[in-house]
């Protein structure tokens, strides 16, 4: 439109120089077209009375999944006869059914209602701005209004129910749940024996061990299942994620997290979550369905960042869970990272590595030799880094991408397991 | 019993009527003159102008555009007084064609179709309207001699009445925008 406005008014200033350097009137009369027309679209652009309103089929959804967008616009003033109406789509999000524009005609009083679907990979996509352009008879002026109306949708990470991952915090909580607790009293696998006391059901009563030592009654114990303060932090440096060759390994990583919080929660841990990169990006711990919505809402909207402040592993802060409470650090590990965990398992926390693999993720060239050495250098670098975590006692699932997460997992419950059998020790 | 015509068809051909038109107005003029060579410049333009919007291509906005000046200039290039009425018709041709590409640009493609030949005969009406006030301003003036100081006062009294009235106008609008702020429901 201000393409025409500017064409016509072109045209309409080389004539008018034609005309008054031939000094011919007759070359002015025949612009008279032109004129009028720039006159017309002047005076009888029209006046606009809109309201508009957009509706999200949901406000969250899963990866991939097709969310619905309504749009409705309603024309309280004149009748108008070339609307223009077209929302704005996030960035990240792709139109899969649908135009998010229409071009339409109103009559006073009357509503325009257009539809189109959308989906996207995990994010946080803010829709902010309906704009809407407005053209009378003759067009060459429009009304550009712009609304704004705000929306969220999330898209939730891409994760997948686990089987099981052994944890073994510190220091339980109070409430019982399924996490072995290490202490005798009410439970369903057996722990100890202990002398009776005069209290307790008699089918607890060990009868073959009384009748071995006369003159006591020895009761079976069994072992408390409690739940446990569960930290998830997930590493969001920018710095410590190679360049994206497809899908990105933080995806891969935000996946992992998600998979985690889902199979904590719903063990019936509290947990919480930590994005490290740009900021600090606490979620509160907390129990149930809710907190899980919460915690993968939360990872939706997460992207890697850069920061000086939050440059290493280090600046973690150790007051954010109770001591001794479970911590799963979500991070492909670069150099200096191993000190930083390494602290935080000599501050109380018992400390679980995932580590989806830098190296198995970018892709190798054959025809590179170059590449090939960087490649066995960076592989050797990475083993030692995992060694020196395994030696500590933190227990690592280092994470090969092209297979599935629960995979890695079930491979390293063994030697998840013998860590903590060895802590205990 | 025949279908009635699909509105778009219609004003696609409308267009194409129009700088078909606005291209021969400004061919016979140059004909007229004994210019070849501007007379087939105008033809080629128009014929640009046709084939780009049919393609629907990338660069069909900017051949419109050259096209819509070089008929334009053609059209008082060498201007010859005695054909003033074939540059005035060959202007509002070219007004006309330049409004209609607009139209089929953005048709109201999503509103029913009694809407759209309503939005179509509308523009049709609105040009008709426009040549009818245009040949009237010639026919004055062919009764009237004019001086150009006469004409160039007369325009820039136009000017400033649409200056007058775009300033009224912008006030009033601006009262009324301070009354409903709120941009949405």
């Amino acid at each position: 439109m201000r393409n025409q406005l500017a064409t016509l008014g072109l045209l309409l200033a080389c004539i008018m120089t034609i005309a008054l350097l031939g000094l011919s009137g007759a070359v002015l009369i025949a612009a008279t077209p032109l004129l009028l027309y720039l006159l017309g679209s002047w005076l009888f652009t029209p006046s606009v009375s809109l309201a508009v309103r957009r509706t999200l089929g949901a406000g969250r959804v899963g990866p991939g999944g097709e969310v619905t967008v309504t749009v409705t616009v309603w024309n309280n003033g004149a009748p108008l006869r070339e609307v223009t109406i077209a929302d704005q789509v996030p960035a990240g999000l792709r139109t899969t059914r649908g135009a998010s524009s229409v071009v339409t005609s109103m009559d006073a009083g009357s509503q325009v209602t257009f539809s189109y679907s959308v989906a996207g990979d995990r994010g946080s996509f803010e829709f902010r701005t309906i704009g809407v352009e407005v053209a009378g008879d003759l067009p060459l002026r429009a009304s550009r209004l712009s609304f704004d109306v705000p929306d969220e949708l999330v898209t939730l990470p891409d994760h997948r129910a686990l089987s099981r991952i052994p944890v073994a915090p510190r220091r339980m909580l109070v409430y019982s749940g399924i996490l072995p607790a290490r202490t005798g009293g009410e439970g369903t696998e057996f722990f100890d024996v202990r002398v009776h006391d005069g209290r307790g059901p008699a089918r607890h009563v060990n009868w073959r061990l009384s009748a071995r030592r006369p003159g006591e009654i020895y009761v079976n114990e069994f072992q408390q299942e409690r739940v446990a303060d569960i930290g998830i932090i997930l590493d969001a440096r920018l710095r410590a994620y190679p360049r994206p060759h497809g899908r990105p390994l933080f995806e891969y990583a935000a996946s992992a997290a998600a998979s985690l919080a889902d199979v904590l929660l719903d063990q019936g841990n509290r947990v919480g979550f930590l994005a490290y990169g740009l900021s600090l990006d606490w979620t509160a711990p907390g129990f149930g369905r809710a907190q899980k919505q919460r915690l993968l809402t939360r990872l939706a909207r997460v992207t890697p960042g850069e920061s000086y402040v939050f440059h290493k592993l280090d600046a973690i802060p150790d007051r954010l869970l109770p001591g001794g409470s479970q911590l799963m650090v979500v991070s492909p590990l670069t150099g200096g990272d191993v000190d930083a965990v390494m602290r935080l398992l000599s501050i109380g926390y018992a400390v679980l590595v995932v580590s989806p693999d830098p190296i198995s993720y970018t892709p190798a060239d054959p025809h590179d030799p170059a590449a090939a050495a960087g490649r066995r250098i960076a592989a050797a670098e990475r083993r030692v880094l995992i060694h020196r975590l395994r030696h500590a006692g933190i227990p690592v699932v280092s994470w090969d991408t092209l297979t599935p997460f629960d995979a890695a997992v079930t491979a390293a419950i063994g030697q998840i397991t013998a860590a903590w059998r060895r802590r205990k020790r | 019993m025949t279908r009635p015509r699909d509105p778009l068809a219609t004003a696609t051909l409308a267009r194409d009527i129009g700088v078909a038109g606005a291209g021969t107005a400004a061919a016979a003029l140059h004909l007229l003159g004994a210019s070849w060579l501007l007379a087939g410049l105008a033809a080629t333009a128009a014929a640009a102008w046709v084939f780009a919007e049919r393609r629907s291509a990338a660069w069909a906005d900017r051949v419109n555009q050259a096209a819509f000046i070089v008929l334009g200039l053609l059209m008082v290039w060498r201007f010859a007084e005695r054909y003033l009425w074939l540059s005035v018709a060959g202007l509002w041709l070219l007004v006309s064609a330049a409004d209609l590409t607009r139209l089929c640009r953005r048709f109201p493609a999503d509103s029913g179709v009694l809407d759209q030949r309503l939005t179509v005969s509308r523009r049709l009406q609105n040009l008709a309207l426009l040549g009818l006030a245009s040949a009237a301003v010639v026919g004055v003036s062919l009764v009237l001699t004019l001086e150009l100081r006469l004409v160039a006062v007369a325009l820039l009294a136009l000017f400033v009445v649409m200056v007058v009235v775009r300033i009224i106008r912008s006030i009033a609008g601006l009262s009324f925008s301070r009354e409903d702020d709120e941009p949405g429901r």
